[in-house]
């Protein structure tokens, strides 16, 4: 979900400062003649959330989107990274092994 | 009953031979099997033999697709049977046969395969009994040929598990080594490697995992791992990919919990079918573990979709925020398009702010001015004004107000009022004080101009348009000094104008004025005169151009006009150049900028009318140019060289914009003088723009549209009266007689009718066609007379010829408009006094 707080890279509660720095440095990053329409959305972005009373109406008048992805996200956040041990990976291998979607390739007429 | 001996003779061997091969040509694998059989009774043809081999394992084949292996085993084996060796598919045989799942005969069946086989010509076979070996039957390593690089290559890939088993990798990837690219292990080969990266770091699997193609027997292995190096909604959607016992190890890899299991248990159920309700079903039963806030946030925008959840939301959240509620209706509202509803719940939503809140008058104003943003111009203001009440210092709401009266004629007073209030408010912006400018030198009031100027240089010392504001305020007092003959005030004022250095033809246009007082003042006329020409020679080298300038020039004064023309050039037989006619354009909107120089400004174009007029019909100018004098035209109403124009531009091109400016020329921009046909041609024209995404025609037919829809709803006014006959006068008639005869065809019906009368009306002239439709509704003289009184009797005419046309029964005929129109009634004699 791009919201202008996520284009800029600030937090919904920055104040305009912040905002205008997070502003100027995407511009540095993205200069209008590089990447024109990404120029643009930030652009946009600073437009709709620079200042307070820009702000309340943006938080006014867009609709909250229901994206599934970030609930899907959030609800299957992990937290800690994940390493692979030669246990793990023979149930996997054998796992795999057992599913024999594969010789179906042998099953059509043609051969590729 | 007994059989009939059989006798075959060569005769009905050939039948049958051609028969047999006609149906294995045609894919009639089991009736020709059939035959060739009967034929191989009676001969051992090697031929028939070969065919009857291919029958066979054709049918062996289209069996396996059925997934019916032993049938297709039973006839793999008749073919080899019939056929000749080297025997085809029998790598796909033994593939068969490990469907069946009968590990003691796939055994017995590979021992039949030669090192060759293995090694080179079955390489998909080869890769499948190496994962077999691996995993399930380490037995059927014995029975293949052991000369063969395939069993070395086996040795080295369970030397490669070994290792990796004892968590070594180093010497995992160094067995690895001598495993050559080009094995029935080199997939295995990647995926080890993968299962290396991922014991550092799993994302570090993943460009390794994508190199394994999907029809690997390593693939499934590689998609599970691939998985466990996945997150979030890539991780969900890449795990209903698999059975619940494969979600649960890579769960176990991964860390899920069993809420987590549960969650992905219950989307894998549904997934086939996630509607809006499941999935708020679904953020619901597992707010915990989508975190609270955000399944309030899914839930609350999903219940823009799904209002029907309100109560289980409720009951899960606790009773929604009025204020939020409201919000939501209004927006889903705008959504579909739906600006009454949306205006109602935004008002509600007003109610339902806190009357102490922080922010809570910034919001109020900031909704008002949101529902200003959809309503109609009519609406609009009283919705902005309100805003200022709770958020008094909004400039661009003060700019917006100020617009909207400024379009309103009857508004002045108003206008008024919120300049003041502007300027009280803003004293030194510059947007307000070009408006205070505006409006002052509407108003003649100069020195009012020049002091909002002076602010914004001020401000802005290199601000054009406030300079050009001053040296045009000094210029036209000077004028009116002429004019008054306070001739001795006349010089400071042309001095100080000077002084502000515009440019070179703002210097000539000084000495213009010069030249004017010289001959308003001085004794020798003659002498004034030529002064005057010489000025107006350099300033206007074109004498038409000349005559137009000047004529604006002296009645603006208030010296003789006809006098100062006889000293120029003559006009008589000029044409127009190109330059001069953007010059032309250039001062009438220079001099049109004021509404009081409108009189004055025909009375000019009076002068000129005729080389105007020629210069458009003859000369080639481009369609941008003339589009720019039609808007200047427009712009100081002058609808006669209008229409004129738009008509000579519409032969050339047919672009909406020309319909438009022919239309408003004809009507004398009053739309409540259209006529039918020209209403429909506009409607045509608009579908056109919006084709032809002409932004500025759509905008200029939709407002003249609206504006023509005013008119109806406004009582006592003549909205049929054609444009030909906008002078006369015309009492109202009760019923439209176009809804009378024609109000019961569908819309679509009546635009398909019309386009037909349009492209009629276009293909034959008016006259043939009055006398056609004289022809056909009796000629009768009154017919005649009153279409030429009322081109809505002839529309409404062509309307019932374009239908008969199509073949399209309306039930309307000549004689029911001939009715509807009273055509009896119309009197007998011309409309003209001759």
């Amino acid at each position: 979900m791009n919201t202008p707080y996520i284009l800029l890279d600030v937090a919904t509660d920055a104040d305009d400062a912040e905002i205008k720095r997070a502003y100027l440095q995407k511009v540095r990053d993205y200069p209008p003649d590089r990447d024109p329409e990404r120029f643009q959305a930030i652009h946009d972005a600073y437009q709709s959330i620079k200042d307070q009373k820009c702000r309340i109406g943006y938080a006014l008048f867009n609709a909250p989107v229901a994206d599934f992805d970030e609930l899907l996200s959030n609800a299957l956040d992990i937290g800690q990274p994940v390493k692979l041990n030669p246990e793990q990976f023979d149930k996997l291998f054998r796992t795999g092994a057992a599913d024999r979607t594969y010789l179906n390739a042998f099953v059509s007429t043609d051969r590729t | 009953m007994t059989k009939k001996p059989m006798f075959v003779s060569d005769l009905e061997n050939k039948g049958l031979e051609k028969q047999a091969l006609s149906l294995l040509n045609s894919g009639k694998y089991k009736e020709a099997t059939e035959l060739y059989k009967k034929l191989l009774q009676h001969s051992d043809n090697i031929e028939w033999r070969n065919r009857l081999a291919f029958c066979y394992l054709q049918r062996a084949k289209a069996f396996a697709q059925k997934r019916m292996f032993k049938e297709a085993m039973v006839l793999w084996e008749n073919y080899r049977q019939h056929g000749q060796p080297p025997y085809a598919d029998f790598d796909r045989y033994l593939i068969w046969l490990i469907q069946t799942k009968n590990p003691a005969n796939v055994r017995t069946a590979l021992q039949q395969l030669t090192a060759q086989q293995l090694d080179k010509d079955y390489p998909e076979l080869a890769s499948v009994l190496g994962l077999l070996i691996l995993t399930e039957h380490p037995e059927f390593q014995e029975v293949l040929p052991q000369d063969s690089a395939f069993i070395a290559h086996v040795e080295i890939a369970k030397t490669v598990l070994q290792a990796y088993r004892a968590h070594n990798p180093e010497r995992t990837e160094a067995a690895l080594k001598p495993l050559p690219y080009r094995s029935a292990f080199r997939d295995l080969r990647t995926l080890m490697k993968a299962a290396i990266a991922a014991s550092t770091s799993i994302e570090a699997a993943q460009p390794l995992l994508e190199k394994i193609p999907t029809t690997s027997p390593y693939a499934h292995a590689a998609q599970l791992l691939f998985a466990c190096t996945l997150k979030g909604a890539e991780l969900a959607n890449k795990m209903l990919r698999f059975t619940s016992p494969e979600r649960r190890l890579i769960g176990e890899i991964i860390g899920l919990n069993k809420q987590q299991l549960e969650f992905l248990d219950s989307l894998n159920k549904q997934k086939d079918r996630l509607s809006d309700k499941i999935k708020f079903n679904l953020a619901i039963q597992f707010q915990s573990l989508c975190g609270s806030e955000l399944a309030q946030r899914f839930c609350d925008a999903t219940l823009m979709t799904y209002p029907a959840g309100r109560r289980t939301y409720e009951k899960a959240f606790g009773p929604m925020d009025e204020f939020e509620a409201n919000r939501l209706k209004a927006l889903a509202y705008e959504n579909q398009n739906n600006r009454y509803d949306a205006e109602f719940f935004w008002k509600q939503a007003i109610k339902a702010l806190p009357k102490e809140g922080t922010d809570t008058g910034l919001k109020v104003a900031l909704i008002l001015r949101h529902i200003a943003s959809t309503q109609p111009p009519s609406e609009q203001i009283a919705s902005l004004i309100a805003s200022l009440e709770h958020d008094p210092g909004d400039k661009d709401c003060y700019l917006q107000i100020l617009d909207h009266y400024g379009q309103q004629p009857d508004a002045t007073d108003a206008y008024k009022q919120w300049l003041d209030n502007s300027l009280d408010r803003f004293p030194r912006d510059t947007e307000v004080l070009t408006r205070a400018i505006q409006a002052a030198m509407s108003n003649k009031a100069y020195k009012k101009a020049i002091h909002y100027a002076s602010i914004i240089l001020e401000n802005d010392p290199l601000n054009t348009f406030a300079k050009r504001v001053i040296f045009s305020c000094r210029l036209d007092h000077a004028r009116r000094l002429i004019k008054t003959k306070k001739y001795q005030l006349v010089e400071p004022e042309i001095q100080q104008a000077e002084a502000l250095k515009l440019g070179k033809n703002d210097a000539l246009q000084t000495q213009l004025l010069r030249s004017l007082l010289g001959f308003a003042t001085g004794t020798d006329k003659k002498q004034g005169l030529q002064a005057v020409a010489e000025a107006m020679n350099k300033l206007d080298p074109d004498p038409v151009t000349a005559h137009f300038q000047a004529a604006v020039e002296a009645q603006m004064a208030g010296l003789p006009v006809a006098t100062i023309l006889r000293e120029l050039p003559a006009t008589k037989d000029r044409l127009l150049s190109e330059q001069a006619l953007t010059r032309l354009i250039h001062l009438l909107t220079q001099y049109g900028r004021q509404q009081s120089n409108r009189e004055l400004l025909h009375k000019a174009l009076e002068k000129i009318k005729a080389p105007l007029k020629q210069s458009v019909l003859k000369q080639s100018f481009e369609e941008k140019l003339l589009l720019a004098l039609c808007q200047a035209l427009d712009a100081i109403e002058h609808f006669e060289l209008l229409r004129h124009c738009a008509k000579q531009a519409q032969a050339k091109w047919h672009n909406p914009i020309w319909m438009y400016y022919r239309v408003h020329g004809e009507t004398n921009g009053d739309p409540g003088k259209i006529s039918y046909m020209h209403r429909f041609r506009l409607m045509a024209a608009l579908d056109q723009a919006a084709r032809e995404k002409d932004h500025r025609a759509r905008v200029l037919i939709e407002r003249y549209l609206e504006r023509y829809h005013q008119t109806l709803d406004s009582p006592g006014l003549d909205f049929f009266d054609s444009s030909l006959h906008a002078e006369q006068e015309e009492p109202a008639k009760d019923v439209d007689p176009f809804d009378q005869l024609f109000g019961h065809l569908p819309d679509e019906i009546f635009y398909r009718i019309d386009k037909k009368a349009d492209a009629l009306v276009k293909k034959t002239s008016p006259e043939r066609l009055i006398e056609e439709l004289t022809k056909v509704t009796g000629n009768d003289r009154n017919l005649f007379f009153a279409m030429m009184q009322d081109p809505d009797l002839f529309s409404a005419l062509m309307i019932v010829k374009a239908a008969n046309e199509l073949s399209l029964d309306i039930g309307v005929s000549y004689e029911d408009v001939l009715k509807c129109f009273d055509v009896e009634k119309v009197p007998r004699s011309l409309p003209f006094p001759f």
